[in-house]
């Protein structure tokens, strides 16, 4: 790639038209490259923005509960015990997050285990 | 290995009746198969199922996973089917060991005056059973009885109609309340459902035992 100080003063000096074409194309290569880093950050972003939520039911036992949480993503106990009283006080509680495929998975295994939960995207103003 | 942890319970003859029953109900609701059944689905593991099944026992065994109908529909057909082999697995797996046929667990005569009747109902479930579960058999067991629990709540309608259907934005807990130990204590003796609330409870009672047995003998470890 040509700098764009150098090729500015073979323009002015030599006027040499075509050169001056390819500066103007190298930036513009050079400002799709950094607007398509912008777009896969935010698109990495975006696969990160989904979350799995278990919804409390008036069935399954707290212990139960606790004791899913553990086996499936490996939480300490402090923190099972904590996510499974928040599903119970609030209704509701986000226990994973990251890509739309990681969180099918983690959501088809508590289904297995019977308990209620859902997918849904991450949406930082609520 | 050796050094696995095991729980060890002993079922009476009329526990071990129960359960059995239980669980084939369970393998067979679980059986039925989809509306549109293609067998080559079956062998690639999609299910032809897009929607919630109609019967609300099924909805709660195998709930939506997205609020938005399509994803939930493209969800289900992609995972409903090996959701629906997990569960029947758990469920064959625990009526085979209560079943005994290989002899693994200990069967132990009873000498109680129920035995008979049960005797009459059939070949199963004569004595009762000591079984072993070891601990790569613990998740069929207590998911298994989960699974149980789950029908039952559904059919005595604890929790009403919120449990299965998908959550909504005004979801509060303190259904928890709607079938408490009062109403079951009003249900007159010759209500049939009062009977089902006294297996819900003992199923409950089955689980917390399990996992405070599984529990204990994992302290000390990482856990």
């Amino acid at each position: 790639m040509i700098p764009a100080a150098n090729s500015r003063f073979q323009d002015q000096v030599l006027g040499n038209q075509a050169l001056a074409d390819q500066v103007l194309e190298n930036q513009v290569l050079e400002n799709q490259v950094l607007e398509n880093q912008v777009l896969e950050e935010v698109e990495l972003n975006l696969e990160r923005a989904w979350l799995c939520v278990v919804w409390d039911d008036p069935v399954n036992l707290m212990s139960y509960v606790t004791h899913v949480f553990i086996v499936l993503f490996g939480f300490s106990r402090a923190k099972a015990t904590e996510l499974m009283m928040k599903v119970h006080n609030d209704g509701k509680a986000v226990v994973t997050s990251g890509s739309r495929e990681e969180m099918e998975r983690d959501v088809a295994r508590l289904h297995e285990y019977g308990l209620w939960a859902t997918i849904v995207r991450d949406d930082p103003s609520s | 290995m050796n050094n696995q942890r095991k729980i060890l319970h002993t079922f009476s003859s009329q526990e071990r009746y129960i359960l059995i029953n239980l669980v084939e109900q369970i393998l067979e609701l679980l059986g039925v198969p989809a509306v549109d059944h293609d067998p080559l689905n079956d062998f690639v593991g999609i299910s032809s199922n897009e929607f919630p099944p109609d019967d609300p026992v099924l909805r709660r065994l195998l709930p939506s996973a997205y609020n938005k109908i399509q994803d939930a529909a493209e969800f289900r057909r992609y995972t409903e089917h090996s959701l629906r082999e997990k569960k029947r697995s758990s469920a064959h797996f625990i009526r085979e060991l209560l079943i005994n046929e290989d002899g693994g667990a200990d069967e132990i005569e009873e000498n109680s005056q129920s035995h008979q009747t049960i005797e009459e109902d059939g070949q199963l479930a004569r004595s009762a059973i000591k079984v072993t579960i070891g601990e790569d058999d613990f998740p069929s067991w207590i998911s298994g009885l989960n699974d149980i629990r789950l029908a039952l709540a559904v059919r005595l309608e604890i929790g009403g109609a919120v449990m299965g259907d998908l959550p909504t934005a005004d979801h509060r807990p303190g259904s928890r309340d709607n079938f408490s130990h009062k109403s079951f204590e009003l249900m007159k003796d010759n209500d049939p459902m009062k009977a089902v609330y006294a297996v819900y409870n003992w199923i409950g009672w089955l689980q917390e035992e399990f996992l405070n047995q599984i529990e204990d003998k994992k302290t000390g470890s990482d856990l």
